[in-house]
């Protein structure tokens, strides 16, 4: 039970705190515009990036990939009807609590064929993971979260590469036709620097084997000319404005402290685009530099670039809505890439703002919990006729159930 | 014997009525006063169609209130692929037991998930040769049983052989009167809606 009353002078605290930010933002964005606007993309701009990643190897930067880091862009040429495959998953984390230890990952997936005015082709695929070498890691710890959503998002670039080489073949293995695989959220496969250390220590070889398939599935999406998109919706991320902090010292000022300290803390790169692009246009493009990219990716030729994209219909900073799109940097060297894949893309989000591809994705991947429950009982149902027992929950469970109205 | 056409599986059900999703986008859902038939053990339960509920979500009022121009496919995925099936209820009129037809209310409900099929001519013949059923229409609150008398006398009319619909509809008419003898205006509204 939450007592809203009880929280009245903090709610009042924070909304006073929260217009003063936003106005502190407001002048930070646009000293942030001012300094993308003059800092040029040349040796001096690039040996700062080299030491900012020195003195910190986990400093989260943007390096510049075009020449000018104010681009701003709008298709010239007209849209292209293409096709959008799109998949997103979902997850049953193992509950210790539960009557049964297991996880569960479901894959939802659509092929959307832009102008076609057919339905489009949706699917799902449930894999249900009970072996202990599924379920534990290297030192018998249940597994973590974050290696059960490492899993997913493998299990998702494994669809869309299957996908986009079944859409080829449908199409007669003509390279031409634009397709994109796309999926909800960065790009990268998400690796922590402890995951990716642990791996480099070769404690947890499933991580860096992990990592090569889903750099596989890469691969596989180039051989077969489909473009790999990673829709970030709202982001979060500084990357671009970490580099203006850099860029705005001088080389002596650089210092492991001043790489980590920005006065720029809190804004985001979102909040800065907001204010630059028009509905349709996009920025320059970036790479980040987040360790696995520079170690991981970008030797085995994959790697991940990004841009800002105002999704919007409408024009002004206020009416803006920012995205981040991450692709693979290959991409970037296909003639009249940009426009192809930003007409795609700003056709699909109209009306929603956001991709409708990734929210049907979405749609069709989660798993609702009474879908939740009636999966647990027939997994009972199950291990009763082998053991003649209904497994039973944590007397923990059980009385959260009782308190939630739920019944296992 | 033609293959029967599947028109979806039952929801929900009671003995009284039975609602089942419809899921064939390609055609267009068995219209109101249409009969079908659920399939029970040895029993096989008639129902007159009387509500097609085309249901909403979120995800649908958020496209229709953005109000931008619709793109093609997307209507046809919402129409086809979503898990939105359209839903039908039936008013249980009728059941069969081998050959013998009792328009009377089943003796128990279609389960969830049986499988539900239109009628053929020859079976709307069969099922409503009779015309018991329509104290049972008459008398259900639930149902707008005038309308759904009238239009299922239309559509059975339809289904006789050659020549049969006038004598059927007039057989049908001198029932409606003995029954409704004390609801003159009942009477005639079911007889304007059947005319018209």
């Amino acid at each position: 039970m939450l007592e809203l009353r009880k929280l009245l002078d903090p709610l009042e605290a924070m909304g006073a705190e929260i217009a003063q930010r936003q106005k502190e933002y407001s002048r930070l964005a646009e000293d942030a515009a001012a300094q993308l606007q003059r800092t040029p993309v040349d040796a001096a701009l690039q040996a700062k990036i080299e030491l900012a990643l020195k003195l910190d190897h986990t400093w989260r930067g943007a390096e510049p990939v075009e020449a000018t880091l104010d681009r701003r862009h709008r298709p010239t040429s007209p849209p292209e009807s293409a096709t959008l495959i799109a998949v997103d998953g979902s997850q049953i984390y193992p509950d210790r609590h539960g009557p049964l230890l297991y996880y569960l990952l479901n894959t939802g997936a659509i092929i959307f064929r832009q102008g076609s005015a057919a339905a489009p082709q949706v699917e799902t695929q449930p894999s249900l993971h009970f072996s202990d070498a599924e379920l534990y890691d290297v030192r018998g710890n249940l597994i973590k979260a974050e290696r059960i959503n490492a899993r997913r998002e493998l299990a998702e670039m494994q669809r869309l590469a299957a996908l986009a080489v079944e859409e080829r073949t449908r199409g007669g293995g003509d390279l031409d036709p634009l397709i994109l695989a796309i999926k909800d959220g960065q790009l990268m496969m998400w690796l922590g620097e402890r995951d990716l250390f642990e791996a480099e220590g070769g404690e947890d070889a499933g991580i860096t084997a992990d990592l090569s398939r889903y750099i596989d599935c890469l691969h596989t999406l180039q051989r077969v000319q489909a473009t790999p998109i990673g829709f970030v919706s709202t982001p979060r991320s500084a990357n671009v404005i970490r580099l203006l902090w850099i860029s705005a010292l001088d080389a002596a000022q650089i210092t492991r402290e001043e790489v980590q300290q920005s006065p720029y803390r809190g804004l985001s790169d979102a909040a800065l685009f907001a204010r630059l692009l028009g509905p349709n246009q996009r920025s320059a493009l970036f790479a980040t530099t987040a360790r696995v990219n520079r170690e991981r990716f970008a030797p085995a030729g994959q790697r991940i670039c990004f841009f800002y994209l105002n999704v919007a219909q409408r024009q002004g900073p206020d009416w803006a809505q920012i995205a981040r799109i991450d692709l693979p940097e290959w991409v970037a060297r296909q003639p009249q890439w940009a426009d192809r894949v930003q007409n795609a893309l700003y056709h699909d989000c109209v009306g929603m703002r956001f991709p409708y591809v990734l929210a049907r994705a979405d749609e069709l991947a989660v798993v609702s919990q009474q879908e939740k429950r009636d999966l647990e009982q027939m997994l009972a149902v199950q291990l009763a006729r082998r053991t003649g027992a209904l497994p039973e929950p944590s007397p923990k469970a059980r009385q959260k159930d009782l308190s939630r109205g739920y019944s296992r | 014997m033609n293959t029967p056409i599947l028109l979806g599986r039952v929801l929900r059900s009671s003995t009284a009525a039975y609602t089942f999703g419809y899921n064939h986008v390609d055609d267009a859902p068995p219209p109101f006063g249409a009969l079908i038939r659920a399939d029970v053990a040895t029993e096989s339960v008639y129902g007159l169609v009387y509500d097609v509920v085309v249901h909403d979500d979120p995800f649908v009022r958020q496209i229709v209130a953005a109000g931008e121009e619709m793109d093609e496919t997307r209507i046809q995925d919402m129409r086809q692929r979503r898990q939105t099936p359209v839903e039908i209820t039936a008013l249980a009129v009728a059941y069969a037991r081998g050959d013998q037809v009792y328009q009377r209310i089943p003796p128990r409900p279609p389960a969830a998930l049986q499988p539900i099929y239109a009628c053929a001519d020859a079976e709307v013949r069969r099922a409503l040769a009779r015309f018991d059923y329509f104290r049972t229409v008459l008398n259900n609150s639930q149902c707008p049983a005038e309308e759904l008398l009238a239009a299922s006398l239309r559509r059975a009319a339809r289904c006789q052989l050659p020549g049969g619909d006038a004598p059927y509809l007039l057989a049908a008419g001198r029932e409606l009167a003995r029954l409704l003898a004390a609801d003159p205006a009942r009477l005639e509204a079911i007889l304007r809606r059947l005319t018209s």
